[in-house]
């Protein structure tokens, strides 16, 4: 009956959950990849093309930035979930305090 | 200090997790890896409680664990737990130390009240389903990333990639660590504080996870990571495929968004499973990649087994207990003694195919031998590969 009266899966959170590992797990590696992709063709034109290893650059800082910020996004998801407050009181745990505290 | 030792074991269990890859690519020196592992894993201890809190609720009737019959249950599920984690490591198997947690609890507390004291509900949608979709999503996300990596190798040129994919993989790591500890150790903050409970020191309607649980379980974790689960660390960095630097920060960087994802919900999936789907999808990724499917077979019994196993332990921990009676501090002692007995039977067979840092130390695999390798070399056998 317990099972029937409440969802088992929380699909908002799993969509979530889905979408933050994609772009986290695929979109690091990408952005990781161009940013070595765009570092090593700025060397390639170092001595010829100073424009393009300027554009080379700032497409590579681009990514470094992209990758910097999905970290500092996952250590603050860390620090901050919304949910790490102190749970609500239930009949449950009412219960088990009147049973196992006499400490009140 | 059994939950303290559940986290010891669970640190040197699941250092793997972290840096497996990044010791089979030669990223990082196993000494190195696991160093920065335990700092990290540390660190990531302090940093919510969020998952804690779950794990002190939602599993079993919370009656159930009242009192100082409660803790002897706690007590016994702990051993259940420590005991099959012991066996996993011998066997060389990545498989939960959560599962074998909250297995033990199951089991204690079926032995000790019903089966009916277990919330079916809170099982299935905590533990049971987020085992189930955690290692897939992170298969998935991990091949994408596998493949977008080697097509961009491509262009980047074989040298130049691995390097700089190698040292991304420093990054990677310590973010899986980090996480690791945020998701790990607070596993067992939840057991002490569930014991704290049973034993009224904390009041369950103001739960919180008192400074001396939180130093103490991140304490041992690091310890326990410090020493370093080489024995899985090899079967997870070398057994399952053969992994390349873009392969291993792929897998890396898919676990550390699954876990942060997964542990911001709330949901305290295990990192060993979700590490091995990454490196697996790590695998699955890489056009004429080799995944060692045996091994992978071997890996998912242990996973299914592990809660019906843990409980099974937990459940005669129980029993052995009860002999001295439901309160008695003398059973929890006796069976105290013979988890002791059975560890370190273990740790003697272990010792018969011990595996060492140095063992797994593939620093000399530079980015150069690596594409080398890659473009038709042949890669050194992994160690233990017929075991």
């Amino acid at each position: 009956v317990e099972i029937l009266a409440t969802p088992i899966i929380n699909g908002s959170a799993l969509w979530k959950i889905v979408l933050a590992s994609a772009l986290g797990g695929v979109g690091v590696v990408i952005a990781f990849g161009l940013l070595v992709l765009f570092v090593t063709r700025a060397e390639q034109v170092r001595s010829t093309h100073g424009g393009e290893r300027i554009l080379y650059l700032l497409g590579s800082a681009v990514c470094g930035v992209f990758c910097l910020a999905v970290v500092v996004i996952g250590i603050y998801a860390m620090a901050k979930k919304p949910a790490s407050a102190k749970p609500k009181a239930t009949k449950a745990t009412a219960a088990l305090v009147a049973r196992a505290s006499p400490r009140g | 200090v059994t939950a303290v030792c559940f986290d010891f074991t669970n640190g040197f269990h699941d250092t793997a997790n972290a840096v497996a890859t990044s010791i089979a690519t030669g990223a990082l020196k196993p000494r190195v890896a696991v160093a920065m592992s335990a700092v990290l894993n540390l660190v990531g201890a302090f940093v919510s409680i969020k998952v804690a809190a779950t794990i002190a609720k939602g599993i079993v009737n919370a009656h159930v664990l009242a009192g100082t019959a409660g803790l002897s249950l706690v007590f016994a599920a702990l051993i259940g737990a420590i005991t099959w984690n012991l066996i996993t490591w011998y066997f060389t198997m990545p498989s939960s130390s959560s599962h074998a947690l909250i297995g033990g609890v199951i089991g204690a507390t079926i032995v000790a009240s019903s089966a009916s004291e277990v919330k079916v509900h809170g099982l299935l949608s905590t533990v049971i389903f987020p085992a189930l979709f955690s290692p897939i999503i992170c298969g998935l996300v991990a091949m994408v990333g596998t493949f977008s990596a080697y097509r961009l190798i491509r262009r980047i040129g074989e040298k130049q990639a691995r390097k700089g994919y190698r040292y991304g993989q420093i990054g990677s790591a310590a973010l899986v660590s980090l996480a690791h500890g945020t998701n790990d150790a607070q596993k067992t903050m939840g057991v002490i504080a569930l014991a704290l409970i049973a034993h009224g020191d904390i009041n369950s309607n103001h739960f919180y996870v008192p400074l001396w649980v939180k130093i103490s379980c991140a304490t041992a974790i690091a310890l326990g990571t410090a020493i370093g689960g080489w024995r899985i660390i090899n079967t997870m960095g070398n057994r399952l495929t053969d992994v390349e630097s873009p392969q291993g920060f792929s897998a890396e960087a898919a676990s550390a968004s699954v876990i942060l994802a997964s542990s911001y919900y709330g949901y305290p999936l295990s990192t060993t499973q979700v590490v091995s789907g990454g490196v697996l999808g790590s695998g699955l990724g890489k056009k004429l990649a080799s995944v060692h499917w045996g091994v992978v077979g071997q890996m998912a019994t242990a996973w299914v087994l592990t809660i019906p196993a843990a409980a099974v332990m937990g459940g005669v921990a129980w029993e052995i207990s009860r002999i001295f009676g439901r309160s008695s501090a003398a059973g929890s002692v006796v069976i105290g003694f013979l988890a002791a007995v059975i560890a370190t039977m273990i740790f003697q067979l272990a010792q018969r195919n011990k595996i060492g840092a140095h063992d797994l130390d593939r620093s000399h695999v530079t980015p150069e031998t690596e594409a080398e390798l890659a473009l038709g070399g042949k890669p050194a056998p992994p160690v233990g590969a017929a075991a």
